[in-house]
């Protein structure tokens, strides 16, 4: 009893102190769902993109290449976040993307054992002493990325563009029969995906005072994969909220000294969800699906459920 | 000149464990066409519970605490496909996937709970001493020689059992066609148990060998595994001779570029590989192309 209200009383600060992370690691699990839910690829190294994005950010704050200030340094390290890591996908899209998925999910995961490995012997940035990074933002403005990002989200999967891509992903033979280019829609999303990852990487290197490459490691990116599991492959609202649980997870986990078992509960509960409920915790069930909303928010076109 | 051999001999040494592995990955594949995540970890586990069985029963010949982690290995295969692949079989294959990777953390995890996260000694180790050929200038160390030949008694001994025996034809058949094999009264669920646990125990053989060359951790089956994975892409997935030449390969080309550059881009240069192979040749050196139809 006297563990639960102690529990209680300190899940609040803690889950306060965490909002940042909850909001970086929301846009890393949307970033993961467009090219795992969305397009239906099977992407496993994205904190590879993640580390990308975060490291890049940080050598435009911490040695100003541009010689800016205050907010602007902020935004131009996201852009360039963004820019780089949208290459990066690109790279490595381009050979991959015209193999069956299980190749993919090899390549992408030798992709962020790469970044790591080149992190950790980049003296530029720290190397494996790792490198601290200023903060020009606060959770504010970490929230209004994350609002900015579920918008364009939410846009993307209801535009003609996102219909196309998850028309690709039903059938890949039909689709292409009625004239989608595969591999460069597939291309286009993968890049899409890796520039989100990019810019939770820039949000992230603002907000953690310090930048590891300890940090981007595969557990990392098993993570960001339980995420979007539980959330169900495809779902906007499911992955937002499973981001927000998981993200608290291991701190709720600290708060019972049970820290040591994270990774044990998290592959239990990825292997739980696709053997027992592979749609995810809410299955196709979205936010507009609330009857309460219903009947003044419906995507365009968007089938109803529930 | 001698440097170059020397290197050769120690990646054909290395690389013989490597198609080991392989050779685990390419019989999954050919038969339930999954590359299995938790492979590397089945290696682990050999490498732990060959330790376990020579540190708890003190004086077991080295040859039964092999015995023992190859069985033991391909049991925890055994289990491992009927507990989480079997259910998932007719589901995307997106699922299938993800359910090795949450296999191969829980297995690193659990192995860390159990034996603790630091990387311990093997209780035996391989005789000391080399071979030296002065001509040459170069050496063959007994461990390498022993590694050698254990590989060659095991590809051996799972040449004979493809080719040469009853469960064996059952395998080619079940690979060629599983619904094909079924009709013709074949059991492929007991084939495909009887697959996951010979490549597991070769697997866990290398654990074993790996463990006394080097040490035992619980993510010591992580790079081993990959390299082994990319050797099986390498020689065309799904080709048991395609593994072997595969691992061999591998396994020269790492210590060439471990020598001769760094050791720091080993892994590096191990993907560089496979991404190189997936965009040239995807059907690997002995891989038969498939292309899926409607």
């Amino acid at each position: 009893m006297n563990l639960i209200l102690n529990f209680l009383s300190e899940l609040g600060p803690t889950v306060y102190s965490s909002l940042e992370l909850i909001g970086v690691y929301v846009i890393l699990a949307l970033s993961l769902n467009m090219i795992n839910g969305m397009a239906g690829m099977f992407s496993i190294g994205h904190a590879g993109f993640w580390a990308v994005g975060a490291y890049s950010a940080a050598a435009v704050t911490v040695h100003d290449p541009f010689g800016l200030a205050g907010p602007a340094i902020l935004l131009a390290s996201i852009v360039v976040a963004m820019v780089v890591t949208g290459i990066a996908g690109l790279i490595l899209a381009v050979p991959c993307l015209r193999l069956a998925g299980d190749y993919l999910a090899i390549a992408t995961l030798g992709f962020a054992i790469i970044i790591v490995t080149l992190l950790y012997n980049f003296d530029y940035m720290g190397a494996a002493t790792g490198i601290s990074t200023p903060t020009h933002g606060g959770k504010a403005f970490v929230w209004l990325m994350v609002l900015v990002t579920l918008v364009v989200y939410y846009r993307l999967q209801f535009s003609n563009l996102g219909r196309t891509i998850q028309a690709l992903r039903e059938d890949e033979i039909a689709a292409q029969a009625v004239g989608i280019n595969r591999v460069r829609l597939k291309t286009l999303v993968f890049v899409i995906g890796a520039s989100m990852a990019g810019l939770a990487g820039a949000l992230y290197a603002n907000s953690a005072t310090y930048l590891n490459p300890s940090g981007f490691e595969f557990d990392q990116s098993i993570k960001l994969l339980t995420m979007v599991v539980l959330g169900g492959l495809g779902s906007i609202t499911g992955v937002t909220l499973a981001a927000i649980l998981l993200t608290l997870l291991p701190e709720v986990l600290r708060l019972f000294s049970l820290e040591s078992y994270q990774m044990i509960v998290f592959s239990v509960l990825l292997l739980a969800m696709v053997l027992l409920r592979p749609q995810g915790l809410m299955g196709r069930f979205e936010l507009w699906d609330l009857p309460i909303l219903k009947r003044w928010w419906r995507p365009n076109g968007a089938e109803t459920h529930a | 000149m001698s440097e170059f051999l020397q290197f050769l001999i120690n990646g054909v040494a290395v690389g013989s464990m490597y198609a080991l592995i392989a050779l685990g990955y390419t019989m999954v594949y050919g038969i339930v066409s999954l590359i299995n995540f938790a492979h590397g970890e089945f290696m682990m586990m050999g490498a732990f519970i060959g330790a376990l069985v020579l540190h708890r029963l003190q004086g077991t010949p080295l040859v039964v605490a092999l015995l023992i982690a190859m069985l033991a290995s391909g049991l925890i295969a055994v289990v491992t496909e009927l507990v989480a692949y079997r259910p998932l079989r007719n589901q995307p294959k997106i699922f299938v996937l993800t359910a090795a990777i949450a296999v191969s953390v829980l297995l690193q995890n659990v192995a860390r709970l159990v034996f603790g996260s630091s990387a311990v000694a093997f209780p035996a180790s391989f005789p000391e001493g080399s071979i030296a050929f002065d001509s040459l200038g170069i050496w063959i160390e007994y461990s390498q020689l022993i590694v050698l030949c254990l590989s060659l008694v095991l590809m051996v001994g799972l040449w004979l059992v493809v080719n040469k025996t009853k469960i064996g034809m059952a395998m080619r058949a079940t690979s060629q066609d599983l619904e094909a094999a079924r009709l013709m009264g074949i059991d492929t669920n007991l084939i495909i148990s009887f697959t996951f646990f010979v490549g597991a125990s070769l697997a866990g053989a290398v654990g074993v060998l790996y463990g006394m060359q080097y040490s035992v951790d619980p993510l010591m089956g992580v790079q081993p595994g990959l390299a082994a994975f990319v050797a099986a892409v390498l020689g065309g997935i799904g080709s048991l001779p395609g593994a072997m030449i595969g691992g061999v390969l591998i396994g020269v080309i790492e210590n060439l570029v471990a020598g001769y550059l760094s050791s720091t881009y080993q892994s590096a240069i191990t993907f560089l590989i496979l991404i190189l192979v997936l965009s040239v040749k995807p059907s690997g050196l002995l891989g038969r192309m498939t292309v899926v139809k409607v």
